[in-house]
């Protein structure tokens, strides 16, 4: 994420949007001067108004140019074009009877806003101000000719100054607006990159918390609660290979799981069946029902950690739960996969669960919701526990943050 | 997080404060727009009761512009606008019936005008699609208006023209403010996809080195007692009570290590990370509410917390609290401020406008040399 523009961009988006706000002004005023100079001619078929009709297009079709391209030679031309339409367009009606000359405000103001308005190349204040007075006095110019050699009084257009001058007065005021407050987009832009860093740094030390917790304190438990003599040889076993992983290089990389290559998803190689493989290899009766398949909807990061928390879930039934036998029920739904872990063993109060149970704490909760998946926990103490582990089904291989 | 709304404001809060003066300017210039209008043509009032409330709808409208975009109220919300757009629509009718049978020069009508400077005025703070549908109510508003007084009108010139040229100052404004909010926003998101991306290459480049960074720290603990003792108790292949006792021992001394960093909100990470003075501030976070804010959030309150404990202003006293109330989190914070009230207010104005466009109800309050905040959202 990113929180606004910073400074160097501020001052070009302000401009480019001010230009095409003001370009829209300008058509807007070009349609009302044409169909102004229509509704004239239709009320009056006598008079002679198709000439402002036409000055009109010239000047729409370049201010649509100089809206796509906004060069010198785009700006220029409307300027210099545009003010012998406008000319053009005020001699027109200048040159009618009576009832049309009293009606000052159709005849001048819009194609003289619509000169004005003009917005030229470069950025920043000066150039935009420098821009909008060329387009004035070229408007003002023109419209003066017109009137003096239509023969009639000419005076100041209160309207198109006041506009001129509301327009300058506002463009002013946001350029100056913009600095004082733009100090602070140094320090946001700093933090959006901390905070992900941060972020980053999290999940992967919730990672290691979760290794940690599976493998050492795993192989430490096993071994204080073991008889005298010998270690089991499977104990021996993974204790070694865990502690090649431990101090590999792979450690906290994805790829070091049980979950193989692109089709890392499928049932038949995913975090989950590896789970379930392994909790029966270590002694506990694993049932499973449900639509299997539908872990095969999952990317491969979250394969892999549902896979680790439902082996999580499967080594407190082993060891917390009194009882030899578990049920993994998997089934999808339209948006998400869910699989519940389900023992009939002693149970305990979820409520009075203390914050030191690493095991579903680190390993089961905090791993899925790394992965943007959830965990629910029913259990009564006598009545066996249910697991619920709810993962969304999003594109493979894009990790959900956390 | 209320849904972010693609409007300037929302999505560059900090570079949106100043636009508040813009728009106080323009509202202020619209309330003297109307009154010298109505000043320099008394003729045209038939009655001054309605002219005068008119005025007052205007003025009313100008002012829920001024106050809805003010940054302590950010964002400028949908039901600002629609009220400024009724007061503008009911100035209309008002100013209609204050000239009625008399208005002559249609030029000289206000309330029009006044409305476009409205939609205009608010295209930093409101999407485009609201501003057009807003400019197009009223320029219907304007045009029957219009073919009702049309009988009335000095000059002689075709009802068409009548209304085409009551409705283009009203029209023009509006659609330069949907261009204007349309454009800048298009802009701010076009910047914030290249800064994604740029962003996205840079944490895969650096992942790899935090993760081997976390890697050694995980080894030197493991490097201490447990990796020797795996090793001897492998070597022996046999175990005892000694060897028993060792490994329940390093067990709790890890586990211990674990439920610690567990324990650990996400606040009292963030000011460890900014250099807060750990024996200066609090956090009581025991349900670690913290870490469920969104990544916008955390990034908002994240540079609030720098900006607040900038050394140069000697703020001191930092005390954090996050409880749930009902369905949301509710985070309180108060902080002992080491200058002046005025200086702190200046200076964190950006970042509380953002924190307004990402959080909800922040209330903030600086009295007494004190600085308390408090704000709600919801858990992600």
């Amino acid at each position: 994420m990113s929180l606004g523009l910073p400074s160097h961009l501020a001052v070009r988006a302000v401009t480019e949007s001010f230009s095409r706000a003001l370009n829209t002004i300008g058509l807007v005023c070009l349609t009302a001067a044409l169909l102004a100079a229509i509704a004239f001619q239709a009320a009056d078929p006598t008079a002679v108004l198709w000439p402002a009709m036409i000055a009109i297009t010239p000047m729409a079709v370049l201010l649509l140019l100089n809206r796509r391209a906004q060069t010198w030679f785009t700006a220029v031309s409307y300027l210099a074009i545009g003010a012998a339409c406008t000319y053009w367009y005020i001699l027109t009606f200048y040159s009618q009877t009576q009832p049309i000359l009293v009606s000052d405000a159709f005849s001048i103001s819009s194609p003289k806003i619509a000169l004005l308005v003009v917005a030229g190349p470069g950025v920043g204040l000066a150039r935009a101000v420098l821009w909008m007075i060329s387009g004035y006095l070229a408007a003002e110019i023109a419209a003066a000719a017109a009137i003096l050699q239509a023969g009639r009084e000419w005076s100041v257009d209160l309207t198109t100054a006041a506009t001129f001058l509301s327009v300058i007065a506002i463009l002013g005021l946001s350029h100056l607006s913009l600095r004082r407050f733009r100090r602070a987009q140094p320090l946001l832009h700093r933090s959006v990159r901390d905070e992900e860093v941060a972020t980053m740094r999290y999940r992967i030390e919730a990672k290691a918390a979760a290794l940690m917790h599976d493998t050492v304190l795993s192989h430490l438990a096993a071994l204080s609660s073991a008889p005298d003599g010998g270690i089991d040889p499977a104990l021996r076993r993974q204790i070694g290979r865990d502690l090649e992983v431990l101090i590999g290089e792979e450690w906290l990389n994805d790829k070091a799981g049980p979950v193989d290559g692109e089709s890392g998803t499928e049932w038949q190689n995913s975090g989950l069946r590896h789970a379930i493989e392994e909790s029966r290899a270590l002694g506990l009766e694993v049932e499973t029902t449900g639509d299997l398949a539908a872990v095969s909807a999952l990317g491969r990061e979250a394969s892999v950690a549902l896979g680790q928390a439902a082996k999580q879930c499967l080594v407190n039934v082993l060891r917390h739960a009194g009882t030899g036998r578990a049920e993994v029920v998997v089934y999808g739904t339209g948006g998400e996969v869910s699989v519940m872990v389900i023992d009939a063993g002693k149970g305990f109060s979820v409520a009075e669960t203390g914050s030191d149970r690493l095991g579903l704490r680190n390993s089961v909760k905090r791993r899925i919701e790394l992965v943007g998946g959830t965990v629910q926990v029913w259990s009564t103490p006598g009545h066996g526990t249910s697991i619920m582990i709810r993962m969304p089904i999003v594109e493979r291989d894009s990790a959900v943050a956390g | 997080m209320t849904a972010k709304e693609r409007t300037r404001q929302q999505l560059d809060p900090a570079g949106s404060i100043g636009t508040r003066v813009v728009t106080s300017v323009i509202a202020v210039g619209s309330f003297v727009f109307a009154l010298v209008m109505v000043a320099l043509n008394p003729d045209e009032i038939s009655s001054p009761v309605f002219t005068s409330l008119a005025l007052l709808a205007s003025t009313a409208a100008s002012l829920t512009l001024v106050i809805g975009s003010g940054p302590e109220r950010a964002p400028f919300s949908h039901r600002s606008f629609v009220l400024a757009v009724t007061l503008g629509l009911v100035a209309i009718v008002l100013s209609a019936a204050g000239t009625w049978s008399t208005n002559a020069l249609i030029r000289n009508d206000w309330s029009a005008v006044a409305m476009g400077v409205i939609l205009i005025a608010c295209g930093p703070y409101r999407p485009p699609r609201e501003l057009l549908m807003g400019g197009c109510i009223a320029a219907l508003l304007v045009g029957f208006v219009t073919l009702l007084e049309y009988r009335w009108y000095a000059t002689e010139a075709p009802v068409f023209a009548f209304v085409v040229l009551a409705v283009t100052p009203l029209l023009a404004m509006c659609y330069a403010g949907v261009v204007y909010s349309r454009t800048i926003v298009r802009t701010i998101e076009g910047w914030q996809r290249r800064a994604n991306a740029a962003n996205a290459t840079l944490m895969l480049e650096v992942s790899g080195g935090i993760a081997r960074s976390v890697q050694q720290d995980r080894v030197t603990i493991l490097n201490r007692d447990v990796l020797p003792f795996f090793r001897e108790v492998l070597a022996s292949g046999e175990l005892d009570d000694d060897s028993r006792a060792q490994a329940r021992e390093i067990s709790e001394s890890i586990r211990s290590v674990m439920v610690s960093e567990a324990d650990r909100s996400w606040l009292e990470t963030v000011l460890e990370d900014i250099g807060a003075d750990p024996a200066d501030h609090s956090v009581e976070d025991p349900d670690h509410l913290a870490s469920g804010m969104g990544p916008d959030q955390r990034t908002a309150l994240r540079t609030f917390l720098v900006a607040l404990l900038d050394s140069s202003e000697g703020t001191s006293g930092l005390r954090i609290s996050v409880e749930r109330r009902g369905s949301l989190s509710v985070l309180s914070l108060t902080a002992t401020l080491g200058s002046s009230e005025f200086l702190y207010r200046l200076t964190l104005a950006p970042y509380l406008a953002v924190m307004r466009a990402v959080f909800r109800h922040l209330v903030v309050d600086f009295t007494r040399s004190t600085l308390t905040m408090e704000f709600s959202y919801e858990q992600h």
